[in-house]
């Protein structure tokens, strides 16, 4: 499965593979038991790892569709940290920090260094290749496991909602990523 | 005697004429009514609609995030950006294809009948 997996995204960012390698584990015994507190974190944290992207893009792209997308990421992500923030005081819910979150951060920190060293003129299609694979990455965490991890209705119901959101970034993702595959 | 039977049927064909008359001209002037499209689950709903003349669409914003309704292709129009919760109108003369320039994925069309 590992391999497989491995195989299905290569070139792909390590964060995104250990995201997968989280919800394939999650499919089979060893199930990481998350709170709501927890779930809600994880939540936080996926979108702030965007909007760091997108603030990377900022400083090093002058191309305007990954300018365009980097900028919807941003405002789109905030939205979503906003709500959840809302519902989690809400509901009384404080996130809470935990292996699933610790391990998102840690995949990034790799990958915002690795984009924030690359040469302006690769790392448009770096961004753009790393946009794609996260979201794939995040879609399946919020489907495979946060969702299903999820007790509060209204939590889960949250999550259901921004599904379609990712999965809108995704389709733009590769809208993008299509326009670098001849260069 | 026949001018007694002519006057008794001269005002009911005559307001039979202005019935039938009338009742044509109604059927051809179109009351514009209001037609609801809701933006969520990152989708125009219904993104495909049927209207008259003059109808007017108002877009809603049901979703999670800001979105706008923009014409396709050439950008000859937008609504600006449409906040949560908020909406745009827009009266229609024309066939039109729209989409949300924000997210180019979500894509509607406006069909105007013509009888």
């Amino acid at each position: 499965m590992k391999k497989k997996l491995e195989m299905n995204f290569k070139g792909t960012t390590l964060l995104a593979v250990s995201l997968l390698l989280f919800v394939s584990v999650g499919h089979t015994q060893k199930t990481p038991k998350l709170s709501d507190a927890e779930v809600a974190h994880v939540a936080v944290v996926a979108n702030q790892i965007d909007i760091d992207y997108a603030a990377i893009a900022k400083d090093k792209s002058k191309n305007a569709d990954i300018l365009k997308f980097a900028q919807t990421m941003a405002n789109d992500h905030s939205a979503i940290i906003k709500q959840a923030a809302a519902l989690a005081e809400k509901l009384g819910v404080t996130p809470k920090d935990n292996a699933v979150s610790k391990q998102l951060l840690d995949g990034s920190r790799k990958k915002q260094k690795e984009l924030r060293t690359m040469s302006k003129k690769a790392f448009d299609k770096a961004y753009i290749d790393n946009e794609v694979a996260y979201h794939q990455a995040v879609i399946g965490a919020v489907e495979g496991l946060l969702i299903p991890e999820t007790e509060n209705t209204e939590l889960k119901d949250l999550l259901k909602n921004v599904l379609p959101a990712l999965k809108a970034h995704l389709a733009h993702a590769e809208m993008v990523q299509k326009t670098y595959a001849s260069k | 005697m026949i001018k007694l039977s002519l006057k008794n049927w001269l005002l009911p064909t005559v307001l039979f004429l202005g019935w039938m008359v009338g009742g044509c001209s109604q059927k051809q002037r179109h009351t514009p009514v209001r037609v609801a499209v809701t933006l969520q689950q990152m989708k125009f709903m219904p993104s495909e609609i049927i209207v008259h003349v003059g109808d007017t669409v108002v877009f809603t914003n049901k979703g999670i995030v800001i979105h706008d309704v923009t014409e396709d292709p050439g950008k000859a129009w937008t609504s600006g950006p449409i906040p949560i919760g908020g909406s745009f109108k827009l009266v229609i003369q024309e066939d039109v294809h729209y989409y949300c320039s924000i997210h180019p994925v979500m894509k509607g069309k406006i069909t105007v009948l013509r009888e």
